[in-house]
């Protein structure tokens, strides 16, 4: 009978530990905890504690108990992570020689992606209020697995969103999302929530401006790159022609991200530079039925915007600005908000005139 | 059977003649009694010509021509209109297989309108120039909106009223923290309620602190804004909540509960924590009874998690101490 066995002779790997080398890579690369460390690479039930016996990561006694390690796990972990060591330790061979840098940043991807420190780290660790020890989106591979985890879910909901109501075509012809734009209400009500595309807000939620945060996946060079964000109503009655116009509710011009400091809020920036128009918080009126606010986010051609002659509160053309500044649109968010009883007291507050009433039903 | 079989028995034969009579309708052709009134299928109305809203424009049996721009389609496939305007029957690129009948709001728009163009609408609703009408139509509320309206506000107005007590308490209490001279109690107390709600709702403490402050000036901006205040009176009052908030944020603090304590920097904390660490390694016993006791106040310095597990570890040591004595 024919047998299926392992081949005799011995794999020999080269002795280059280029995953347990801290000098030239990220400390961000490796895992924080010691304890963890000792049960992934020395023995997966090593503890010198007897009562704590079995893996680390069982927090519960009875687990710890009751866990049962399949044979030769560390054995058969160790072989490996060498055969993938090896590998990368090729790959980062090929860094060094080559000088493009797309294909430097698709090498290191490459070179990392297999690390199981990486791995852990990026799964169980807080991807958007990210802790730079454990998920540093300097690194191009923590970049490309925060793309693909963006990619399965949020990227796919915005655009749903965007399409079922209209965002687009209706303020900008299309997108092409290549960052991940969010946004929260700290100064009114204090909920510490990223609001999740299209929800409906009440008048108290967004009575103040919001903060944005802008996670970028690309290689670029974010010490010059420049954003605007502008954020717009197109649901503003217009009687005369009896349709809608478009309203600009709040406009920042310059602002610099980091892959990592990325949450942009009065700390970030300035009245006199970077405003391009204050906050106007949602007023609906009633019977006005539900208005979209839809915020964009924009990449600069240059460190500055050429030309905000555009620029104005009322009938605002968004496609003519963006044309005249040719701004590079990267992201997008969306939220609704209908007439509700408490919007005369945000009216009160800005000092803006009493809202109008329409008829309940068209004619 | 004597309906269908006559048995015919002549007087004098002893032979039964068996015969069939003609009892079978005569055949006809098979469909034509079925025949139905034609239904009036068909475009009712025809390219270009005006519609209102709800006007059928074509019945139809399956999906023909299927609803474009502004047409709606019922359950027996007719086609009507949605908005008042033009009829416009048409081909769409995305859908090469189909015909389309919309409705264009304007004579000149043909269909399908370019893919990337922003959507032609409609408003519709009718200004209420009658202020009574209005403030009628204004006050009105959907028959759920009305029935939750109460007990909504009631609570709203709880929540107020406990924020007041807090406020009031914060005034009360900043005297036995700190030196009030240094601070403007009300600015202080509003500083204070709004960081603790920012810290209760999980922001960590510098942005918590920064949040508050950015809100109170964005407050102090509009009442200047609506009262039209000089730039400088907003510049000074703005001035004194930075320096208000800047003397808080270096002399009070929170414990793991919210409560008001005495200012203690995060280096501190973590000294206080080694310093248990080691008093609980060193001598166990003394020091839970002290924690016991409360002569230690572990919650200035440790997370509620913490100090729950710290409370349970401080049992079991008193617990076996207990035990040995027994």
């Amino acid at each position: 009978m024919l047998r299926r066995s392992l081949h005799s002779s011995v794999i020999k790997f080269q002795q280059n530990e280029i995953w347990k080398d801290f000098t030239k890579r990220s400390v961000a690369l490796s895992l924080r905890s010691s304890k963890l460390k000792q049960s992934l690479f020395v023995n997966i039930e090593a503890n010198n504690n007897q009562s704590k016996k079995g893996p680390y990561t069982l927090r519960r006694k009875a687990s710890r108990a009751r866990y049962k390690s399949p044979e030769e796990i560390d054995a058969t972990f160790k072989i490996a992570y060498s055969f993938l060591q090896d590998r990368a330790d090729k790959i980062y061979s090929k860094i060094d020689q080559t000088n493009d840098p797309t294909l430097k940043n698709k090498l290191l991807v490459k070179a990392e992606i297999n690390n199981p420190e990486v791995q852990y780290n990026f799964q169980f660790s807080d991807k958007i209020d990210n802790n730079p020890r454990l998920i540093d989106y300097n690194l191009p591979v923590y970049r490309h697995l925060g793309l693909k985890h963006w990619e399965s879910y949020a990227q796919m909901l915005l655009m749903q969103r965007l399409e079922t109501l209209h965002a687009i075509p209706d303020t900008l012809p299309t997108l092409v999302p290549r960052a991940n734009v969010m946004i929260k209400f700290p100064y009114s009500t204090g909920v510490n929530k990223w609001i999740a595309p299209g929800e409906f807000l009440s008048s108290n939620v967004t009575q103040f401006e919001p903060i944005f945060k802008i996670q970028e996946f690309e290689k670029l060079d974010l010490a010059t790159q420049k954003y605007t964000i502008l954020i717009v109503n197109p649901d503003e009655p217009d009687l005369i022609n009896d349709s809608f116009k478009t309203t600009l509710c709040y406009g920042l011009q310059n602002l610099t991200l980091d892959y990592n400091d990325n949450v942009i809020d009065a700390r970030k920036f300035n009245v006199k530079d970077n405003v391009l128009i204050d906050y106007l918080p949602p007023v609906p009126e009633k019977n006005a039925g539900q208005q979209r606010f839809v915020v964009w986010v924009f990449r600069q051609p240059n460190p500055t915007l050429t030309d905000t002659s555009v620029i104005q509160r009322d009938s605002f053309n968004i496609r003519k600005f963006v044309e005249l500044n040719q701004l590079d649109p990267i992201g997008s968010h969306i939220w609704r908000s209908e007439w509700d009883t408490n919007v005369a007291n945000v009216r009160k507050k800005y000092g803006l005139p009493k809202g109008r009433v329409f008829s309940k039903v068209r004619k | 059977m004597l309906s269908l079989f006559q048995i015919i028995k002549p007087s004098n034969s002893p032979i039964y003649i068996q015969i069939r009579t003609a009892t079978k309708r005569a055949a006809g052709s098979r469909t034509s009694m079925k025949d139905s009134a034609g239904r009036r299928l068909g475009p009712k109305k025809y390219d270009g010509q005006r519609v209102k809203v709800g006007e059928i424009i074509m019945r139809q049996r399956g999906t023909k021509i299927y609803p474009g721009e502004y047409v709606g389609i019922g359950k027996d496939h007719t086609l009507f209109a949605l908005e008042p305007g033009f009829v416009r029957y048409y081909l769409d690129p995305f859908h090469p297989r189909k015909k389309f009948v919309g409705v264009s709001l304007r004579e000149d728009i043909k269909l399908p309108r370019p893919h990337f163009d922003p959507r032609v609408r409609r408003f519709g609703h009718i200004l209420l120039d009658n202020k009574k009408a209005a403030l009628k139509e204004e006050n009105s509320l959907s028959r759920k909106q009305y029935l939750v309206k109460d007990s909504i506000m009631k609570k709203y107005n709880e929540r107020i009223e406990d924020r007041l007590k807090l406020l009031n308490n914060f005034k009360s209490s900043l005297k036995d923290i700190i030196s009030v001279e240094n601070v403007d109690t009300n600015i202080a107390a509003n500083y204070l309620v709004r960081l603790r709600m920012l810290l209760r709702n999980g922001f960590l403490l510098k942005d918590a602190q920064f949040y508050s402050q950015q809100y109170l000036k964005s407050e102090v901006d509009l009442q200047g804004k609506r009262e039209q205040w000089s730039l400088e009176k907003v510049s000074t009052y703005k001035h004194k909540i930075n320096s208000t908030c800047k003397y808080l944020d270096n002399n009070v603090s929170f414990d793991n509960k919210f409560k008001l304590i005495n200012f203690i920097s995060l280096e501190e904390k973590e000294k206080l924590k080694k310093e248990l660490h080691h008093n609980l390694t060193e001598e166990p016993v003394a020091t839970a009874k002290k924690i016991k006791d409360s002569t230690i106040n572990p919650s200035s310095f440790l997370s509620l998690r913490e100090e729950n597990k710290l409370k349970r570890k401080i049992n079991s040591i008193l617990q076996s101490e207990k035990n040995a004595k027994v």
